[in-house]
């Protein structure tokens, strides 16, 4: 069976911390839910690839793998990927309209860890990860019913415990966990609270913030 | 923003005009190859089996791993902002009011939803 992720069996020195949530991801990501079939996701993860591969072109030269998702669908997934700095509120509302927001929110889901997973990836000198196979799990419903209206362009949990951003996703329990438990570990190598940290990392602090600050700045990201 | 004022609450901290590229003395130890490397890595260019290698010969093999996590979560929880529309809480709005006037970050698109 193949393994995937073998960092440290191809000679790369990444904590399995890290290693273990990845493929944790992996599964998660070719898992069905009520939202999105196991195919689906795995669509969504493989445009959202191509998306990003291609983000410094213009749109209309930008080439993707054939698919069976929605125009919305395909729509919010190369957006997020690969012009996010451009949403705006009416953008997302277009969205929410034609998926919905928990499935609207599944979706950024699989993007932004694809990004992420992918940018390490790209980071470390390494190719991308194949892409799993589909499964026939389908991972039980995780809709937050404690959600309301903060001003964001989605719902989301309030009150909430910890860092702010880390409430981005809470309209969707599961989506959120996939994400964040990405966030946890590639902050610091180690599986601990995002808010909770404790600093003994090779990198100083601001090392880490200068470069994620970098980072945020040529994204155009305000937060 | 996110990141912000941890360091200060430690004492240290650099300079935050650096961020916004262009010729900064941002006051951090491998400060060039972190920020090269961040820009490669972003934009996808070329130079980055360059900027790679000089990162890594500054600050060695695990402190590079830590920062290609760091580059390449940031690439994910931009996204994740900028697709949900997430405002700045109270307190992180008050505290970075200068510093957004003074790098201009107030012209980012996504500042009219997340300013609130």
């Amino acid at each position: 069976m193949l393994q995937y992720f073998a960092y440290v069996e191809d000679g790369y020195p990444v904590p399995s911390e890290i290693t273990q949530t990845h493929r944790a991801s992996w599964k998660a990501i070719a898992e069905g839910t009520h939202h999105w079939s196991s195919e689906q996701r795995l669509d969504i993860a493989r445009q959202a690839r191509a998306a990003r591969q291609q983000r410094q072109e213009l749109p209309f030269n930008r080439h993707y793998p054939v698919s069976t998702l929605s125009g919305a669908a395909l729509e919010a997934t190369r957006t997020i990927a690969a012009d996010a700095a451009k949403i705006t509120r009416s953008w997302t509302s277009m969205q929410t309209a034609e998926l919905g927001p928990s499935a609207y929110i599944e979706l950024v889901s699989i993007v932004v860890t694809i990004t992420a997973i992918d940018a390490f990836a790209e980071a470390l000198g390494r190719p991308h990860e194949p892409l799993p196979p589909p499964s026939s799990h389908i991972q039980e419903s995780t809709d937050n019913t404690e959600v309301t209206d903060i001003g964001a362009y989605v719902p989301m949990q309030d009150p909430w415990q910890g860092p702010n951003v880390s409430r981005a996703l809470s309209l969707v329990g599961s989506a959120n966990a996939l994400f964040m438990s990405n966030v946890a570990v590639m902050y610091t190598g180690k599986d601990q609270d995002f808010g909770e940290m404790v600093w003994d990392s090779p990198l100083s602090r601001p090392q880490v913030e200068l470069l994620a600050a970098r980072v945020s700045s040529i994204n155009e990201c305000f937060y | 923003m996110l990141l912000r004022e941890s360091s200060q609450a430690i004492g240290e901290g650099y300079n935050e005009a650096s961020v916004m590229g262009g010729q900064h003395q941002h006051g951090v130890a491998a400060g060039d190859e972190l920020v090269a490397f961040g820009e490669a890595l972003t934009l996808g260019s070329a130079n980055l089996v360059d900027a790679r290698d000089r990162l890594k010969a500054q600050i060695g093999g695990a402190g590079f791993v830590q920062a290609a996590g760091i580059a390449a979560i940031f690439n994910g929880l931009v996204r994740t902002a900028d697709s949900t529309g997430i405002p700045l809480d109270d307190n992180m709005r008050d505290a970075t009011e200068q510093v957004r006037a003074t790098l201009g970050i107030n012209d980012f698109a996504g500042a009219r939803n997340t300013l609130g």
